[in-house]
Protein backbone atom coordinates (compact mmCIF):
# COMPACT_ATOMS: atom_id res chain seq x y z
CA UNK A 1 0.00 0.00 0.00
CA UNK A 2 2.48 2.03 1.47
CA UNK A 3 4.59 2.16 -2.40
CA UNK A 4 2.54 4.57 -3.60
CA UNK A 5 4.49 7.23 -1.35
CA UNK A 6 7.34 6.29 -3.50
CA UNK A 7 6.95 8.38 -6.61
CA UNK A 8 5.83 11.87 -4.17
CA UNK A 9 8.74 10.41 -2.26
CA UNK A 10 11.42 11.10 -5.02
CA UNK A 11 10.09 13.85 -6.52
CA UNK A 12 10.38 15.90 -3.66
CA UNK A 13 13.93 14.30 -2.78
CA UNK A 14 14.65 15.83 -6.32
CA UNK A 15 12.93 18.65 -4.81
CA UNK A 16 15.33 19.88 -2.01
CA UNK A 17 18.38 17.53 -3.51
CA UNK A 18 20.66 20.21 -1.78
CA UNK A 19 19.96 19.43 1.76
CA UNK A 20 19.66 15.63 0.94
CA UNK A 21 22.85 15.64 -0.52
CA UNK A 22 24.95 17.58 2.13
CA UNK A 23 23.09 15.07 4.56
CA UNK A 24 24.55 12.37 2.82
CA UNK A 25 28.66 13.96 2.48
CA UNK A 26 27.67 14.52 6.10
CA UNK A 27 26.98 11.09 7.35
CA UNK A 28 29.76 9.83 5.01
CA UNK A 29 32.49 11.67 6.50
CA UNK A 30 31.53 10.73 9.79
CA UNK A 31 30.81 6.98 8.95
CA UNK A 32 34.43 6.89 7.08
CA UNK A 33 36.33 8.11 9.89
CA UNK A 34 34.79 5.51 11.97
CA UNK A 35 35.49 2.92 9.58
CA UNK A 36 38.63 3.55 9.65
CA UNK A 37 39.36 4.22 13.24
CA UNK A 38 37.75 1.02 13.59
CA UNK A 39 40.02 -0.96 11.19
CA UNK A 40 42.97 0.92 11.99
CA UNK A 41 42.11 -0.40 15.65
CA UNK A 42 41.63 -4.14 14.62
CA UNK A 43 45.09 -4.42 12.73
CA UNK A 44 47.16 -2.46 15.53
CA UNK A 45 45.47 -5.18 17.37
CA UNK A 46 46.60 -7.81 15.09
CA UNK A 47 50.11 -6.85 14.72
CA UNK A 48 50.58 -6.63 19.04
CA UNK A 49 49.79 -10.17 18.44
CA UNK A 50 51.72 -10.80 15.71
CA UNK A 51 55.09 -9.02 17.62
CA UNK A 52 54.13 -11.14 20.93
CA UNK A 53 54.33 -14.07 18.24
CA UNK A 54 57.53 -13.27 17.27
CA UNK A 55 58.78 -12.53 20.68
CA UNK A 56 58.39 -16.17 22.12
CA UNK A 57 60.41 -17.01 24.61
CA UNK A 58 62.83 -14.19 24.00
CA UNK A 59 63.53 -10.92 26.01
CA UNK A 60 63.77 -7.30 25.04
CA UNK A 61 65.26 -4.71 26.69
CA UNK A 62 64.80 -1.05 25.44
CA UNK A 63 65.36 2.32 26.96
CA UNK A 64 62.84 2.94 29.56
CA UNK A 65 61.14 5.42 28.43
CA UNK A 66 60.81 4.06 24.85
CA UNK A 67 56.49 4.56 24.40
CA UNK A 68 56.19 0.67 24.19
CA UNK A 69 52.76 1.25 21.52
CA UNK A 70 54.47 3.38 19.36
CA UNK A 71 57.62 1.24 19.31
CA UNK A 72 55.55 -1.89 18.30
CA UNK A 73 53.93 0.17 15.48
CA UNK A 74 57.59 0.34 14.23
CA UNK A 75 57.28 4.58 15.01
CA UNK A 76 60.51 4.97 17.03
CA UNK A 77 61.20 7.40 19.35
CA UNK A 78 64.46 9.18 20.19
CA UNK A 79 65.43 7.07 23.27
CA UNK A 80 68.62 4.98 23.09
CA UNK A 81 70.44 3.28 25.37
CA UNK A 82 74.48 2.72 24.67
CA UNK A 83 75.83 -0.12 22.80
CA UNK A 84 77.96 -1.15 25.15
CA UNK A 85 75.12 -2.91 27.24
CA UNK A 86 75.21 -5.88 25.07
CA UNK A 87 78.88 -6.49 26.06
CA UNK A 88 77.85 -5.57 29.86
CA UNK A 89 74.89 -8.72 30.12
CA UNK A 90 77.40 -11.04 28.53
CA UNK A 91 79.82 -10.63 31.15
CA UNK A 92 77.41 -11.02 33.51
CA UNK A 93 76.68 -13.57 35.94
CA UNK A 94 73.69 -14.01 33.50
CA UNK A 95 75.85 -14.48 30.67
CA UNK A 96 75.86 -18.01 31.06
CA UNK A 97 71.83 -18.37 30.54
CA UNK A 98 71.41 -16.51 27.29
CA UNK A 99 72.56 -17.55 24.14
CA UNK A 100 72.00 -14.74 21.77
CA UNK A 101 72.55 -11.00 22.05
CA UNK A 102 71.25 -9.41 19.32
CA UNK A 103 72.10 -5.08 19.48
CA UNK A 104 69.10 -2.86 17.61
CA UNK A 105 69.06 0.33 16.21
CA UNK A 106 65.69 1.04 14.55
CA UNK A 107 64.66 3.90 13.22
CA UNK A 108 62.33 5.68 10.76
CA UNK A 109 63.61 7.86 7.55
CA UNK A 110 62.25 9.34 4.54
CA UNK A 111 63.66 8.40 1.30
CA UNK A 112 62.39 9.91 -1.70
CA UNK A 113 59.17 10.72 -0.13
CA UNK A 114 58.61 7.39 1.32
CA UNK A 115 58.55 6.13 5.06
CA UNK A 116 61.36 3.74 5.60
CA UNK A 117 62.34 1.49 8.68
CA UNK A 118 66.20 1.63 9.16
CA UNK A 119 67.13 -1.55 10.98
CA UNK A 120 70.48 -1.06 12.32
CA UNK A 121 72.50 -4.61 13.23
CA UNK A 122 75.35 -6.87 13.21
CA UNK A 123 75.77 -7.60 9.71
CA UNK A 124 79.14 -9.09 8.16
CA UNK A 125 79.68 -7.94 4.38
CA UNK A 126 82.52 -8.75 2.35
CA UNK A 127 85.20 -6.08 2.57
CA UNK A 128 84.01 -3.25 -0.08
CA UNK A 129 86.52 -2.17 -2.77
CA UNK A 130 84.72 1.20 -2.68
CA UNK A 131 85.02 2.39 0.79
CA UNK A 132 82.98 5.70 -0.15
CA UNK A 133 79.76 3.63 -0.26
CA UNK A 134 79.02 1.50 3.12
CA UNK A 135 76.77 -1.40 2.17
CA UNK A 136 72.88 -2.54 3.41
CA UNK A 137 70.05 -5.21 2.50
CA UNK A 138 66.91 -3.90 1.26
CA UNK A 139 63.85 -5.36 1.90
CA UNK A 140 61.93 -5.74 -1.27
CA UNK A 141 59.26 -3.81 -1.34
CA UNK A 142 61.52 -0.57 -1.44
CA UNK A 143 63.57 -1.94 -3.66
CA UNK A 144 60.67 -2.08 -6.42
CA UNK A 145 59.91 1.33 -5.65
CA UNK A 146 63.38 2.94 -5.87
CA UNK A 147 63.76 0.72 -9.38
CA UNK A 148 67.01 -0.77 -7.11
CA UNK A 149 68.76 -3.92 -7.78
CA UNK A 150 71.99 -5.44 -6.00
CA UNK A 151 75.01 -3.38 -7.10
CA UNK A 152 73.32 0.09 -6.89
CA UNK A 153 73.76 3.00 -5.27
CA UNK A 154 71.00 4.98 -3.16
CA UNK A 155 71.49 8.30 -0.95
CA UNK A 156 69.81 8.16 2.47
CA UNK A 157 70.41 11.53 4.89
CA UNK A 158 73.50 12.58 2.92
CA UNK A 159 74.84 8.89 3.35
CA UNK A 160 76.14 6.95 -0.01
CA UNK A 161 75.00 3.50 0.46
CA UNK A 162 75.29 0.38 -1.96
CA UNK A 163 72.49 -2.07 -2.45
CA UNK A 164 74.33 -5.54 -1.20
CA UNK A 165 71.46 -7.59 -1.63
CA UNK A 166 67.70 -7.77 -1.74
CA UNK A 167 65.24 -9.57 0.81
CA UNK A 168 62.73 -11.46 -0.96
CA UNK A 169 60.61 -11.75 0.71
CA UNK A 170 60.93 -9.47 3.77
CA UNK A 171 59.85 -10.44 6.67
CA UNK A 172 56.42 -9.19 7.67
CA UNK A 173 56.42 -5.65 8.22
CA UNK A 174 59.76 -5.00 7.16
CA UNK A 175 59.02 -4.58 3.14
CA UNK A 176 60.20 -1.25 3.31
CA UNK A 177 63.45 -1.70 5.22
CA UNK A 178 66.92 -0.93 4.93
CA UNK A 179 68.98 -3.21 7.29
CA UNK A 180 72.63 -1.92 7.94
CA UNK A 181 75.56 -2.94 10.12
CA UNK A 182 75.09 -0.77 13.37
CA UNK A 183 78.09 1.08 12.85
CA UNK A 184 76.28 2.65 9.57
CA UNK A 185 72.60 2.67 11.20
CA UNK A 186 74.42 4.89 14.12
CA UNK A 187 75.74 7.51 11.54
CA UNK A 188 72.94 7.64 9.84
CA UNK A 189 70.82 8.27 12.26
CA UNK A 190 73.62 10.70 13.95
CA UNK A 191 73.58 8.14 17.54
CA UNK A 192 77.04 6.98 17.30
CA UNK A 193 77.81 4.31 19.87
CA UNK A 194 73.96 3.80 21.10
CA UNK A 195 71.31 1.41 20.34
CA UNK A 196 67.28 1.03 21.13
CA UNK A 197 67.20 -2.61 21.41
CA UNK A 198 68.53 -5.45 22.71
CA UNK A 199 67.39 -9.07 21.75
CA UNK A 200 68.17 -11.88 23.96
CA UNK A 201 66.86 -15.39 23.59
CA UNK A 202 68.36 -18.23 25.38
CA UNK A 203 67.25 -20.92 27.39
CA UNK A 204 66.12 -19.96 30.77
CA UNK A 205 63.09 -22.65 30.94
CA UNK A 206 64.10 -23.57 34.33
CA UNK A 207 64.33 -19.60 35.45
CA UNK A 208 62.09 -17.30 37.05
CA UNK A 209 61.38 -14.80 34.07
CA UNK A 210 60.12 -11.69 36.01
CA UNK A 211 63.41 -12.42 38.51
CA UNK A 212 65.34 -12.34 35.74
CA UNK A 213 63.89 -9.62 33.64
CA UNK A 214 64.34 -7.47 36.89
CA UNK A 215 68.14 -8.68 37.06
CA UNK A 216 68.47 -7.24 33.72
CA UNK A 217 67.18 -4.36 34.44
CA UNK A 218 69.58 -3.35 37.38
CA UNK A 219 72.48 -4.58 35.41
CA UNK A 220 71.52 -2.23 32.38
CA UNK A 221 70.38 0.51 33.82
CA UNK A 222 67.56 3.00 32.65
CA UNK A 223 66.11 0.35 30.31
CA UNK A 224 63.29 -1.92 30.95
CA UNK A 225 63.10 -5.63 30.23
CA UNK A 226 60.19 -7.23 28.30
CA UNK A 227 58.67 -10.56 27.93
CA UNK A 228 55.92 -12.39 26.60
CA UNK A 229 54.87 -11.65 30.20
CA UNK A 230 55.06 -7.83 30.18
CA UNK A 231 54.25 -7.83 26.27
CA UNK A 232 50.69 -9.42 27.09
CA UNK A 233 50.10 -6.58 30.25
CA UNK A 234 51.05 -3.97 27.96
CA UNK A 235 48.94 -5.54 25.28
CA UNK A 236 45.92 -5.79 27.52
CA UNK A 237 46.85 -1.88 28.37
CA UNK A 238 46.80 -0.64 24.61
CA UNK A 239 43.40 -2.76 23.84
CA UNK A 240 42.05 -1.10 26.57
CA UNK A 241 43.24 2.58 25.89
CA UNK A 242 42.17 2.18 22.53
CA UNK A 243 38.40 0.51 23.07
CA UNK A 244 37.88 3.40 25.20
CA UNK A 245 38.69 5.53 22.38
CA UNK A 246 36.64 3.86 20.03
CA UNK A 247 33.85 3.88 22.19
CA UNK A 248 33.84 7.92 22.80
CA UNK A 249 34.34 7.88 19.08
CA UNK A 250 31.69 5.88 18.12
CA UNK A 251 29.17 7.35 20.51
CA UNK A 252 30.27 10.53 18.87
CA UNK A 253 29.34 9.12 15.48
CA UNK A 254 26.20 7.80 16.42
CA UNK A 255 25.03 11.23 17.61
CA UNK A 256 26.74 13.06 14.44
CA UNK A 257 24.85 10.85 12.18
CA UNK A 258 21.76 11.14 14.61
CA UNK A 259 22.14 14.81 14.77
CA UNK A 260 22.35 14.99 10.68
CA UNK A 261 19.06 12.66 9.58
CA UNK A 262 17.26 14.55 12.61
CA UNK A 263 18.26 17.89 11.01
CA UNK A 264 17.28 16.76 7.44
CA UNK A 265 14.28 15.56 8.95
CA UNK A 266 13.44 18.80 10.58
CA UNK A 267 14.36 21.30 7.45
CA UNK A 268 12.23 18.76 5.62
CA UNK A 269 9.15 18.92 7.68
CA UNK A 270 9.65 22.76 8.19
CA UNK A 271 10.28 23.84 4.80
CA UNK A 272 7.50 21.12 3.47
CA UNK A 273 5.04 21.79 6.47
CA UNK A 274 2.19 23.62 3.69
CA UNK A 275 2.69 20.80 1.96
CA UNK A 276 2.33 18.60 4.61
CA UNK A 277 -0.69 20.79 5.73
CA UNK A 278 -1.57 20.26 2.06
CA UNK A 279 -1.84 16.76 2.33
CA UNK A 280 -3.39 16.12 5.51
CA UNK A 281 -6.10 18.24 3.55
CA UNK A 282 -6.69 15.58 0.49
CA UNK A 283 -6.87 12.84 2.77
CA UNK A 284 -3.62 11.74 3.33
CA UNK A 285 -3.23 10.46 6.96
CA UNK A 286 -0.30 11.66 8.83
CA UNK A 287 1.04 7.86 8.98
CA UNK A 288 1.64 8.08 5.55
CA UNK A 289 3.29 11.30 6.15
CA UNK A 290 5.53 10.03 8.73
CA UNK A 291 6.35 6.85 7.13
CA UNK A 292 7.43 8.99 4.12
CA UNK A 293 9.42 10.31 6.03
CA UNK A 294 10.92 7.88 7.94
CA UNK A 295 11.75 6.06 4.60
CA UNK A 296 13.51 9.22 3.79
CA UNK A 297 15.92 9.14 6.78
CA UNK A 298 16.69 5.61 6.69
CA UNK A 299 17.48 5.91 2.97
CA UNK A 300 19.90 8.94 3.52
CA UNK A 301 21.77 6.82 6.17
CA UNK A 302 22.42 3.97 4.29
CA UNK A 303 23.20 6.42 1.52
CA UNK A 304 25.19 8.06 3.46
CA UNK A 305 26.72 4.59 4.99
CA UNK A 306 27.40 3.46 1.86
CA UNK A 307 29.37 6.32 0.62
CA UNK A 308 30.85 6.61 3.97
CA UNK A 309 32.11 2.94 3.55
CA UNK A 310 33.68 3.72 -0.04
CA UNK A 311 35.65 7.03 0.70
CA UNK A 312 37.22 5.06 3.85
CA UNK A 313 39.39 3.10 1.53
CA UNK A 314 41.53 5.70 -0.05
CA UNK A 315 41.38 7.21 3.76
CA UNK A 316 42.74 3.82 5.03
CA UNK A 317 45.39 3.00 2.81
CA UNK A 318 46.32 6.65 3.48
CA UNK A 319 46.02 6.21 7.34
CA UNK A 320 47.29 2.76 7.53
CA UNK A 321 50.72 4.35 6.02
CA UNK A 322 50.94 6.81 7.68
CA UNK A 323 50.76 5.26 11.03
CA UNK A 324 51.50 1.32 10.66
CA UNK A 325 53.56 1.76 6.99
CA UNK A 326 51.39 -0.43 5.78
CA UNK A 327 48.07 -0.05 3.50
CA UNK A 328 44.98 -1.21 5.21
CA UNK A 329 41.63 -2.09 3.78
CA UNK A 330 38.38 -1.02 5.97
CA UNK A 331 38.00 -3.97 7.90
CA UNK A 332 34.90 -6.20 7.45
CA UNK A 333 34.61 -6.33 11.07
CA UNK A 334 33.93 -3.29 11.36
CA UNK A 335 30.28 -3.52 9.11
CA UNK A 336 28.32 -4.69 12.28
CA UNK A 337 28.88 -1.60 14.33
CA UNK A 338 28.64 0.32 11.59
CA UNK A 339 25.22 -1.29 10.41
CA UNK A 340 23.80 -0.62 14.21
CA UNK A 341 24.99 3.19 14.15
CA UNK A 342 23.43 3.74 10.95
CA UNK A 343 20.14 1.63 11.79
CA UNK A 344 19.88 3.24 15.39
CA UNK A 345 20.56 6.88 14.20
CA UNK A 346 18.18 6.48 11.57
CA UNK A 347 15.72 4.88 13.66
CA UNK A 348 16.06 7.33 16.47
CA UNK A 349 15.97 10.07 13.78
CA UNK A 350 12.22 9.07 12.65
CA UNK A 351 10.83 10.15 16.32
CA UNK A 352 11.46 13.53 14.88
CA UNK A 353 8.77 13.95 12.12
CA UNK A 354 6.69 11.39 14.66
CA UNK A 355 6.05 14.12 16.75
CA UNK A 356 6.42 16.73 14.85
CA UNK A 357 3.88 15.80 12.51
CA UNK A 358 1.59 14.88 15.12
CA UNK A 359 2.19 18.43 16.78
CA UNK A 360 1.08 20.09 12.94
CA UNK A 361 -2.04 22.19 12.55
CA UNK A 362 -3.46 21.13 8.85
CA UNK A 363 -5.45 24.36 9.66
CA UNK A 364 -2.91 26.58 11.04
CA UNK A 365 -0.57 25.73 7.55
CA UNK A 366 -3.61 26.09 5.19
CA UNK A 367 -4.06 29.66 6.70
CA UNK A 368 -0.11 31.04 6.30
CA UNK A 369 0.12 33.69 3.43
CA UNK B 1 -26.63 16.29 3.13
CA UNK B 2 -24.81 18.99 5.72
CA UNK B 3 -25.79 20.11 8.97
CA UNK B 4 -23.69 22.31 11.09
CA UNK B 5 -25.28 22.56 14.98
CA UNK B 6 -24.73 25.31 17.18
CA UNK B 7 -21.33 25.19 16.25
CA UNK B 8 -18.76 27.26 17.78
CA UNK B 9 -15.39 28.09 17.69
CA UNK B 10 -12.93 29.66 20.01
CA UNK B 11 -9.14 30.16 19.42
CA UNK B 12 -6.22 31.24 22.15
CA UNK B 13 -4.34 34.20 20.28
CA UNK B 14 -0.74 34.68 20.71
CA UNK B 15 -2.04 37.07 23.69
CA UNK B 16 -3.64 34.11 25.13
CA UNK B 17 -7.06 35.78 25.13
CA UNK B 18 -9.97 33.91 23.86
CA UNK B 19 -10.90 34.88 20.11
CA UNK B 20 -14.45 33.93 19.13
CA UNK B 21 -14.19 32.80 15.34
CA UNK B 22 -17.68 30.90 14.83
CA UNK B 23 -20.45 31.61 17.59
CA UNK B 24 -23.19 29.06 17.32
CA UNK B 25 -23.86 28.74 14.04
CA UNK B 26 -26.26 26.88 12.70
CA UNK B 27 -26.56 25.75 8.62
CA UNK B 28 -28.25 23.19 6.31
CA UNK B 29 -27.47 22.37 3.10
CA UNK B 30 -29.31 20.00 0.51
CA UNK B 31 -27.71 17.50 -1.34
CA UNK B 32 -27.15 19.18 -5.05
CA UNK B 33 -26.98 22.84 -3.51
CA UNK B 34 -24.34 25.61 -4.64
CA UNK B 35 -24.21 28.01 -1.43
CA UNK B 36 -21.94 30.72 -0.92
CA UNK B 37 -20.92 32.34 2.28
CA UNK B 38 -19.90 36.04 2.43
CA UNK B 39 -17.83 37.36 4.70
CA UNK B 40 -15.36 40.53 5.65
CA UNK B 41 -11.76 38.85 6.08
CA UNK B 42 -11.55 37.62 9.91
CA UNK B 43 -15.63 37.12 10.22
CA UNK B 44 -14.30 33.17 10.52
CA UNK B 45 -15.39 31.98 7.04
CA UNK B 46 -11.92 29.92 7.00
CA UNK B 47 -12.56 28.48 10.18
CA UNK B 48 -16.59 27.19 8.74
CA UNK B 49 -14.87 25.76 5.92
CA UNK B 50 -12.12 23.56 7.92
CA UNK B 51 -14.68 22.71 10.74
CA UNK B 52 -17.26 21.78 7.62
CA UNK B 53 -14.46 19.74 6.06
CA UNK B 54 -13.75 17.54 9.06
CA UNK B 55 -10.02 19.53 9.54
CA UNK B 56 -10.95 20.95 13.20
CA UNK B 57 -12.87 19.55 15.49
CA UNK B 58 -15.40 23.20 16.78
CA UNK B 59 -14.73 23.99 20.38
CA UNK B 60 -18.95 23.19 20.57
CA UNK B 61 -21.48 22.22 18.40
CA UNK B 62 -21.88 18.97 16.08
CA UNK B 63 -20.97 18.36 12.63
CA UNK B 64 -23.47 15.61 10.81
CA UNK B 65 -22.26 14.67 6.96
CA UNK B 66 -24.71 12.41 5.22
CA UNK B 67 -26.31 11.59 8.27
CA UNK B 68 -23.05 11.09 10.61
CA UNK B 69 -22.00 12.97 13.39
CA UNK B 70 -18.37 13.49 11.66
CA UNK B 71 -16.42 14.73 14.77
CA UNK B 72 -17.34 11.39 16.41
CA UNK B 73 -15.79 9.25 14.69
CA UNK B 74 -11.49 9.05 14.88
CA UNK B 75 -8.82 11.57 13.13
CA UNK B 76 -8.12 8.43 10.76
CA UNK B 77 -11.67 7.94 9.56
CA UNK B 78 -11.65 12.06 9.02
CA UNK B 79 -8.87 11.56 6.87
CA UNK B 80 -10.83 8.82 4.58
CA UNK B 81 -13.47 11.36 4.93
CA UNK B 82 -11.70 14.25 3.04
CA UNK B 83 -9.68 11.57 0.62
CA UNK B 84 -13.27 10.19 -0.90
CA UNK B 85 -15.69 12.63 0.02
CA UNK B 86 -14.89 16.26 -0.07
CA UNK B 87 -12.92 18.52 -2.45
CA UNK B 88 -11.02 21.47 -0.91
CA UNK B 89 -9.96 24.55 -3.16
CA UNK B 90 -8.19 26.81 -1.16
CA UNK B 91 -6.75 30.76 -2.03
CA UNK B 92 -3.25 29.62 -2.91
CA UNK B 93 -0.81 26.93 -2.50
CA UNK B 94 -2.96 24.37 -3.53
CA UNK B 95 -0.79 22.54 -4.96
CA UNK B 96 2.47 20.48 -4.41
CA UNK B 97 5.29 22.37 -5.96
CA UNK B 98 7.57 19.16 -6.80
CA UNK B 99 4.92 17.45 -8.79
CA UNK B 100 3.47 18.73 -12.49
CA UNK B 101 -0.27 19.40 -12.65
CA UNK B 102 -1.10 15.79 -13.77
CA UNK B 103 0.49 14.23 -10.54
CA UNK B 104 -1.16 17.05 -8.43
CA UNK B 105 -4.28 16.41 -10.00
CA UNK B 106 -4.04 12.15 -9.56
CA UNK B 107 -2.47 11.94 -6.21
CA UNK B 108 -5.92 11.81 -4.12
CA UNK B 109 -6.82 9.13 -6.75
CA UNK B 110 -3.56 7.41 -6.26
CA UNK B 111 -4.21 7.42 -2.86
CA UNK B 112 -7.61 5.34 -2.78
CA UNK B 113 -7.47 3.75 -5.77
CA UNK B 114 -3.61 2.42 -5.34
CA UNK B 115 -2.77 2.50 -8.69
CA UNK B 116 -0.77 5.39 -10.07
CA UNK B 117 -2.07 4.00 -13.82
CA UNK B 118 -5.74 4.49 -13.67
CA UNK B 119 -5.36 7.52 -11.00
CA UNK B 120 -3.08 9.19 -13.95
CA UNK B 121 -5.47 8.29 -16.68
CA UNK B 122 -8.25 10.13 -14.83
CA UNK B 123 -6.73 13.11 -14.06
CA UNK B 124 -5.46 13.33 -18.20
CA UNK B 125 -9.06 13.04 -18.92
CA UNK B 126 -10.06 15.64 -16.43
CA UNK B 127 -7.13 17.90 -17.23
CA UNK B 128 -8.10 18.14 -20.63
CA UNK B 129 -11.83 18.39 -20.02
CA UNK B 130 -10.89 21.58 -18.53
CA UNK B 131 -8.90 22.90 -21.20
CA UNK B 132 -5.49 22.21 -19.26
CA UNK B 133 -4.44 19.64 -21.72
CA UNK B 134 -1.09 21.45 -23.08
CA UNK B 135 -0.12 21.88 -19.07
CA UNK B 136 0.01 18.12 -17.70
CA UNK B 137 3.91 18.17 -17.71
CA UNK B 138 4.01 21.58 -16.30
CA UNK B 139 5.76 22.37 -12.94
CA UNK B 140 3.10 24.42 -10.49
CA UNK B 141 5.40 27.27 -11.20
CA UNK B 142 5.33 27.25 -14.84
CA UNK B 143 1.15 27.58 -14.73
CA UNK B 144 -0.34 30.97 -14.63
CA UNK B 145 -2.50 31.41 -11.35
CA UNK B 146 -5.67 31.18 -13.35
CA UNK B 147 -3.96 27.55 -14.73
CA UNK B 148 -3.15 26.93 -11.21
CA UNK B 149 -6.59 27.15 -9.73
CA UNK B 150 -8.26 25.28 -12.40
CA UNK B 151 -5.99 22.51 -11.86
CA UNK B 152 -6.93 22.92 -7.60
CA UNK B 153 -10.48 22.44 -9.08
CA UNK B 154 -9.61 19.40 -11.05
CA UNK B 155 -7.59 17.66 -7.96
CA UNK B 156 -11.03 18.65 -5.84
CA UNK B 157 -13.21 16.41 -8.10
CA UNK B 158 -11.00 13.66 -9.14
CA UNK B 159 -12.25 11.28 -6.72
CA UNK B 160 -16.04 11.97 -7.48
CA UNK B 161 -16.49 14.04 -4.07
CA UNK B 162 -20.01 14.80 -2.79
CA UNK B 163 -19.14 17.98 -1.49
CA UNK B 164 -16.89 20.79 -2.92
CA UNK B 165 -15.29 23.92 -0.11
CA UNK B 166 -13.35 26.14 -1.66
CA UNK B 167 -12.20 29.22 0.32
CA UNK B 168 -11.60 32.24 -1.46
CA UNK B 169 -11.26 30.23 -4.62
CA UNK B 170 -10.64 33.29 -6.81
CA UNK B 171 -9.17 35.60 -4.31
CA UNK B 172 -5.72 35.71 -6.78
CA UNK B 173 -7.79 35.92 -9.72
CA UNK B 174 -8.66 38.77 -12.23
CA UNK B 175 -12.16 39.06 -13.27
CA UNK B 176 -12.40 37.02 -16.35
CA UNK B 177 -10.42 34.36 -15.01
CA UNK B 178 -12.69 34.76 -11.67
CA UNK B 179 -15.49 34.27 -14.24
CA UNK B 180 -14.17 30.85 -15.67
CA UNK B 181 -13.46 29.44 -12.49
CA UNK B 182 -16.62 29.99 -11.33
CA UNK B 183 -18.51 28.57 -14.31
CA UNK B 184 -16.30 25.56 -13.46
CA UNK B 185 -17.98 25.27 -10.21
CA UNK B 186 -21.51 25.98 -11.89
CA UNK B 187 -21.01 23.34 -13.98
CA UNK B 188 -19.63 20.94 -11.23
CA UNK B 189 -22.75 22.05 -9.20
CA UNK B 190 -25.38 21.17 -12.07
CA UNK B 191 -23.69 17.83 -12.46
CA UNK B 192 -24.62 16.65 -8.60
CA UNK B 193 -21.97 17.99 -6.52
CA UNK B 194 -22.61 19.90 -3.41
CA UNK B 195 -20.87 23.06 -3.54
CA UNK B 196 -19.72 25.71 -0.89
CA UNK B 197 -17.60 28.60 -1.67
CA UNK B 198 -16.73 31.30 1.14
CA UNK B 199 -15.28 34.32 -0.03
CA UNK B 200 -15.51 38.44 0.26
CA UNK B 201 -16.75 39.07 -2.87
CA UNK B 202 -20.53 39.70 -3.29
CA UNK B 203 -19.91 39.75 -7.10
CA UNK B 204 -18.18 36.19 -6.62
CA UNK B 205 -20.97 34.76 -4.18
CA UNK B 206 -23.94 35.94 -6.70
CA UNK B 207 -23.14 32.74 -8.62
CA UNK B 208 -24.36 30.23 -6.11
CA UNK B 209 -28.12 29.57 -5.90
CA UNK B 210 -28.29 31.00 -2.17
CA UNK B 211 -26.21 33.31 -0.62
CA UNK B 212 -25.13 33.36 3.19
CA UNK B 213 -23.82 36.46 5.04
CA UNK B 214 -21.06 35.83 7.79
CA UNK B 215 -20.34 38.66 10.19
CA UNK B 216 -17.87 38.37 13.22
CA UNK B 217 -18.42 35.12 13.35
CA UNK B 218 -22.40 34.82 13.07
CA UNK B 219 -23.99 33.54 10.39
CA UNK B 220 -26.52 36.76 9.50
CA UNK B 221 -29.39 34.91 7.38
CA UNK B 222 -29.35 31.14 8.78
CA UNK B 223 -30.26 28.42 6.32
N1 LIG C 1 -5.46 29.03 14.87
C1 LIG C 1 -5.91 30.22 15.28
N2 LIG C 1 -5.46 30.75 16.43
C2 LIG C 1 -5.93 31.94 16.85
N3 LIG C 1 -6.81 32.65 16.20
C3 LIG C 1 -7.31 32.20 15.05
C4 LIG C 1 -6.87 30.94 14.54
N4 LIG C 1 -7.54 30.72 13.38
C5 LIG C 1 -8.34 31.80 13.19
N5 LIG C 1 -8.21 32.68 14.18
C6 LIG C 1 -8.97 33.92 14.32
O1 LIG C 1 -10.32 33.65 14.09
C7 LIG C 1 -10.92 34.67 13.34
C8 LIG C 1 -11.53 34.11 12.07
O2 LIG C 1 -10.51 33.70 11.21
P1 LIG C 1 -10.77 33.10 9.76
O3 LIG C 1 -11.69 31.94 9.90
O4 LIG C 1 -9.46 32.84 9.13
O5 LIG C 1 -11.49 34.29 9.03
P2 LIG C 1 -11.66 34.59 7.47
O6 LIG C 1 -11.32 33.35 6.75
O7 LIG C 1 -13.07 35.01 7.33
O8 LIG C 1 -10.71 35.70 7.16
C9 LIG C 1 -9.84 35.71 13.09
O9 LIG C 1 -9.96 36.71 14.05
C10 LIG C 1 -8.58 34.94 13.28
O10 LIG C 1 -7.58 35.79 13.74
MG1 LIG D 1 -9.88 32.97 5.24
Amino acid sequence: MNLQILPLLLKETRFRWVVHLLTVCLIAFVVSLLVTQGSLNRSAEDKVNELTHKLGRGMLVVPEDTDLQQFYLMRYGAETMPEDYSDRIESSHLGKHIQVIEPRLYGNLTVQGMDVILVGRRLQFPVSSDSRHELVVIGSGLARRLGLSSGDNLVVNNHKLRVFAIVDPPPKGYDMAIFAPLKTAQRILGTPGRINALHLSGCWCELDVPALAAKVESILPGTMAITVDGMAKAQIEIKSTMEQYSVIFWIAGGVLVTASIAFLLFYLIHKGRREIGLLLSIGMSPGRIVIKNIIISVATAVAGALAGYILSIPLMSQAGRMFMRVSLSPSAQVLPWLVAVITGAALLASFIPSWYISRLDPTKLLREE
Amino acid sequence: MLELNSVTQQFRNNQKETVTALSDVSLKVQEGEFVSIVGPSGSGKSTLLFITGALLRPTKGEVYLMGEDIYAHPASYRAGLRLERIGFVFQTFNLIPYLNALDNVALPAVLTTGSRRKATEKAEELLRRFGLGHRLNHRVSELSVGERQRVAICRSVINEPALILADEPTGNLDPEMTHEVMNLFAELNRNGITVIIVTHEEAVASYAERVLHLRGGILQNGG
